[in-house]
């Protein structure tokens, strides 16, 4: 079958290249120079302003220059590299509260399946409910965050409930309940979109699927593990990279939350501080533009190891087409 | 043999739908409450005067109602510009600055898409993979870095500001493209096309009087939420317009002026007014559109 789509693909592939060399079709006709016009657009608008931001920041990785102008490119010999041996435990610090902004994405996507599993029992009011859980979802991070900066106060909504005297936001002493409360801003906010999507995976399984196993006697689960969730793998792979890619980017919610102080922290211990953060203070506050440009390059190339998966999937299914 | 199998299975069915429908209404009611909480307990606490937030411990509805939340934003707003308040500004800012991108950006992308979707021509299965494949690229990371190079060109400082913020978004956008293009595969077939076509329809009428109608669904799935993103926008603004008060958007006059206001930890019913009112707009549009935002995502827009 494979063999066969391969075979029939190279064949036009052929047929195509010999048209296009017979002497009296036209390559340059006036719809063809249009149709490189129009789609060329896309690639000009990549290339002028992505493809230079990726040449500039290559280069501003190993040079030394004068308020960040490019024509005062100076070779340094891997000093900007060094900075990362001296600031290894801010990175380090910054690459923990990342990690845990990024497990807050994975959580919203177990909510969303879950609450999805709910909301497909088909019971009245569904469709209400379902458009209530997507509010927070459109609300802006930095709104939510400020809306759960006082909540999380010391004389907010979150003690009372739980009989507490706690300093949630500023606390020297457990510094990482910051993270924490950051994390559950994300938590409340993000499973929206997920329950959406994975509502209208679950309505696109046959349900003669789960007649056949309720004939031959199986549990719930057994359901789930067999029928519901290979129906909805592939709504689930692209919600996790689409999770990743957010929470390892992510910035608005640390900065409200974690406002930079005076000697360059954000928060106590840095416990506010991903690496989108720690990018942001270094290259545009303090003009550090080399060694930002590196955190951005190691944050790219993470990134690019789950999307080096989507590409070749793409691209795969594409040449099926 | 076959009869009380089915009875069986009724019997069960009688026995559990009524638990399993409590149930489940107790867990949607449960997730909602707890969604529906913090807006509760910000929209009560932005009625709430400082005074009594200072002097009382936690106490859910305020002693005494009061507007001084909204009042404070206006008259204690340290970033009006000549007597404006800033959120005022933020708001129409956002308007435009959301609309321009948004609105062009979308109509080159339906334009490639169209014609990727509906002419062959040399070189356009190739274009066409390079495009995509640029979407797939986590550019995201380079988001701060990129003001080296707007800096270099002489894009920052000032109103030139604007320029990071809305040009690149002109360009179209590769992700839409390629879901547009998937849309207009499935739904404008190619016989219309060429019958168009036949009858002498140019490049441009196609795309005005057939493509453009058809794609109406997706556009606005597109739209909405390329409105909805660009509406919540923080971090390039505050890059690139943050020594330019007047060009501020919502997002950061909101994060500006109630961090101004946190300066020691009062004011708390004023940041919370602030927050509400950013967030009212696109709350309303949402619920009077949510039919649409939903569709727009079951049929794949929203995200890339």
């Amino acid at each position: 079958m494979k063999a066969a789509e391969i075979a029939s693909f190279a064949e036009e592939e052929r047929t195509r290249k010999i048209r296009e060399k017979l002497p009296h079709k036209k390559i340059i006709t006036r719809q063809n120079v249009l149709c490189w016009v129009i789609v060329a657009i896309p690639l000009i608008g990549f290339l002028a302003f992505s493809g230079f931001t990726l040449v500039f920041s290559l280069m501003a990785m190993f040079c030394d220059m004068e308020y960040n102008q490019i024509d005062t490119l100076t070779w340094n010999n891997f000093a900007n590299f060094f900075q990362i041996g001296e600031n290894i435990s801010t990175i380090l610090q910054s690459i923990k509260v990342t990690l845990i902004l990024t497990l807050a994405q994975f959580t919203s996507l177990l909510i969303a399946i879950i609450m999805a599993a709910f909301l497909s029992q088909g019971v009245k009011g569904t469709r209400f409910f379902q458009t209530l859980y997507f509010v927070p979802y459109i609300c802006s991070a930095v709104a939510v965050s400020i809306m759960w900066t006082v909540i999380f106060g010391w004389n907010g909504a979150l003690n009372a409930l739980l009989g507490l005297d706690k300093e949630w936001l500023n606390n020297l002493e457990s510094p990482s309940s910051l993270t924490w409360a950051i994390f559950i801003s994300i938590i409340w906010q993000a499973p929206g979109y997920g329950i959406v999507m994975y509502c209208s995976a679950f309505k696109s399984i046959n349900p003669s699927l789960y007649e056949a196993a309720d004939l031959d006697g199986a549990n719930a689960f057994q359901k789930f593990w067999y029928i519901t969730l290979p129906g909805i793998s592939a709504i689930t792979f692209f919600l996790m990279l689409a999770g990743i890619t957010a929470g390892l980017t992510t910035f608005d919610a640390c900065r409200v939350m974690a406002p930079v102080s005076w000697d360059g922290y954000a928060g106590p211990d840095n416990a506010g501080l991903s690496l989108m953060y720690y990018i942001y203070i270094e290259g545009v506050q303090f003009g550090n533009m080399g060694y930002a440009s590196i955190l951005s390059w190691l944050l790219f190339l993470v990134m690019m190891i789950p999307s080096v998966y989507l590409i070749r999937k793409r691209v795969l299914s594409w040449e099926d087409m | 043999m076959q009869n009380t199998a089915v009875k069986t299975l009724q019997r069960r069915k009688e026995h559990h739908i009524p638990v399993r429908k409590i149930v489940t209404y107790l867990v949607m009611t449960l997730y909602l409450l707890i969604l529906m909480a913090p807006f509760l307990i910000v929209i009560l606490t932005s009625f709430t005067s400082d005074y009594e937030l200072g002097a009382y411990e936690f106490h859910l509805f305020p002693y005494e109602w009061t507007w001084e939340g909204y009042e404070l934003i206006f008259t204690l707003d340290p970033n009006a510009v000549n007597g404006v308040p800033s959120l005022l500004i933020g708001f129409f800012n956002t308007m435009w600055q959301t609309l321009i991108p948004t609105v062009g950006g979308l109509f080159v992308s339906t334009l490639v898409a169209f014609v990727y979707s509906k002419f062959r021509f040399p070189g356009g299965r190739t274009l066409f993979l390079i495009t995509v494949l640029t979407s797939m690229l986590p550019l995201g990371a380079f988001g701060f870095v990129g003001y080296l190079f707007y800096m270099n060109i002489g894009w920052v400082g000032g109103s030139r500001g604007l320029l990071p913020l809305i040009i690149p978004g002109l360009f179209g956008s590769a992700g839409t493209i390629f879901f547009l293009r998937t849309y207009f595969d499935s739904a404008l077939s190619n016989e219309i096309v060429e019958a168009a076509k036949l009858d002498g329809a140019g490049t441009v009428r196609l795309f005005w009087s057939i493509a453009l109608p058809l794609a109406k669904p997706a556009f606005l799935a597109q739209f909405l939420f390329a409105f909805v993103g660009s509406y919540n926008s923080y971090s390039a603004q505050l890059m690139y317009l943050y020594d330019e008060k007047s060009l501020w958007n919502l997002q950061l006059a909101l994060s500006e002026l109630t961090g101004m206001l946190n300066e020691g930890n009062g004011y708390n019913n004023a940041r919370c007014a602030a927050a509400l009112i950013a967030l009212l707009p696109l709350v309303v549009l949402y619920i009077s559109m949510q039919k649409y935002f939903i569709e727009g995502i079951n049929i794949g827009g929203g995200k890339e």
